[in-house]
């Protein structure tokens, strides 16, 4: 390279410098730009998901409702009907059909129980009537009489300190996790835990049951069903579990986070 | 200088070609265009013992360039007809260009300063609807891996410097200076032909997920 004077080597230098930097300032400009546009095209994902998911548990909760209804309303009443049909019934010559006849009428007061027990417990709104603990004991009640599992209930919770539309949420996620438990546990023991203070609710559920291996079993859809309830009011989900040793699931719920 | 720069343009041909099944249609261009970059080197030194230039290589392969880019843009684009069009305008005009150039002002045993303008400018018209079409896009991955965007980034920064050099600063290409310039558009050529190996290294493997 041949020797320059100074003057000739510092304009090319600052020329070139500058073109250089020009094109490296414009191809970063390009890059905070996309990267800000995938944060937008990301939080606006995760809107829509939310809404989704919200508006899928709007459903369910309406169609949980209406079969509540009809459970109450028709099923319940013609239940009810047909035990006072029976209850009117003389059968004095037959002791045998007497007895057969009392013991109808039993079941039958078991099967309208049943159905209000459960009418109860689909239909949300009724949190608002009786509360969390109590709707969470009529359904513990229910699964007890099955008489599946002893289930031990602890509970310092205070409904002012969760939002009622969250309670929801931990009362469905509760029969979500009994109704896991029902099917796949095989448990003899549940231990139930809610707590609350101003700042967070903790939900805990361990059962003695088969339990099974978080590494190698894919995610029902009860599970799942679980995690898309925790991600919509910002829960955190904690499931432990071992072959043999059972399965317990810690939901803790900020209170404050909308 | 020169055994590195045919090293680098010998890994990303090959390198292209030995996965080409791999690739999409812009990449597999890119691969094609890149061993006929090779070739053409080879020519020109070729050339420069034979008749002592090899500015009659340079003209015909400012041809190859414009046709070559035309097409690879053409499928880059190919979701957009606008854009499509303008590709397609823009390469016509560029070669209706060079044609002229070639009758009216560089002949054959010219240093085509004016074709590298004319490739230079439609490189830039393309490389700037290339970005708005990744800002328009979706945007799940990150921009780095985008093998598009490391082509396109490799065309801005060669061409962005020799569209400037030859259009703007005349004065970088005076005796005194003509080193400087002559690094610069080298360096900037070594570093578009890595974005080049990148973008077909990352579209390798976007197919093949």
């Amino acid at each position: 390279m041949k020797r320059m004077n100074d003057e000739n080597v510092l304009i090319p230098v600052i020329a070139s410098t500058l073109l250089m930097g020009m094109i490296i300032v414009f191809v970063i400009y390009f890059i905070i730009l996309y990267r800000k546009k995938q944060r937008n095209f990301q939080q606006e994902r995760d809107a829509f998901k939310q809404a989704l998911l919200k508006t899928e548990i709007e459903i369910k909760e309406q169609t949980l409702g209406n079969v509540s209804r009809e459970l109450h309303d028709n099923l319940g009443q013609i239940a009810a009907l047909v035990k006072i049909n029976l209850s009117i019934l003389k059968i004095e010559k037959e002791p045998e059909n007497e007895l057969l006849l009392n013991d109808s009428i039993g079941l039958l007061k078991n099967l309208i129980t049943d159905i209000k027990d459960l009418s109860l417990s689909l239909k949300g709104e009724n949190l608002n009537r009786f509360g969390l603990i109590k709707m969470a004991e009529i359904d513990f009640k229910r699964c007890h009489n099955m008489g599946k599992f002893k289930i031990l209930f602890e509970h310092e919770f205070n409904e002012e300190d969760l939002a009622f539309e969250k309670q929801i949420f931990v009362y469905r996620m509760i029969q979500e996790i009994f109704n896991n438990i029902l099917n796949h546990a095989r448990a003899t023991e549940v231990k139930v835990q809610i707590r609350s203070n101003l700042n967070q609710t903790t939900l805990k559920v361990q059962d003695n049951g088969v339990g099974f291996d978080t590494a190698q079993q894919a995610k029902g859809s009860g599970l799942m069903n679980l995690e898309e309830r925790c991600r919509l009011i910002n829960a955190e989900l904690n499931l432990k579990s071992e072959v043999g040793l059972g399965t317990s699931i810690t939901i803790q719920i900020n209170s404050n986070a909308s | 200088m020169h055994a590195t720069f045919y090293i680098i343009l010998a890994i990303t041909s090959a390198f292209g070609i030995l996965f080409i099944k791999r690739l999409d249609n812009p990449f597999k261009l890119l691969s094609f265009f890149i061993f006929t970059v090779l070739v053409s080197e080879m020519i020109n030194k070729y050339l420069v013992t034979k008749i002592g230039t090899n500015f009659p290589g340079m003209h015909v392969f400012s041809y190859v360039g414009v046709i070559f880019n035309g097409l690879i843009y053409d499928q880059v684009l190919k979701d957009n007809l606008r854009d499509r069009k303008i590709v397609f305008s823009t390469t016509v005009i560029a070669i209706t260009l060079l044609i002229l150039n070639l009758i009216y002002l560089e002949g054959f045993f010219e240093f085509p300063s004016h074709g590298l303008i004319i490739n230079a400018f439609q490189i830039v018209i393309f490389v700037f609807l290339t970005y708005v079409k990744l800002l328009n896009n979706n945007h799940k991955r990150a921009i780095y891996t985008q093998a598009t965007f490391w082509l396109n980034s490799g065309n801005f920064l060669f061409y962005g410097i020799t569209f400037n050099i030859f259009a703007f600063f005349n004065y970088l290409y005076i005796p005194e200076n003509i080193d400087w310039t002559y690094a610069l558009i080298k360096y900037a050529n070594f570093a578009m032909y890595i974005f080049f190996f990148i973008a077909i290294v990352l579209n390798s493997n976007e197919t093949n997920e």
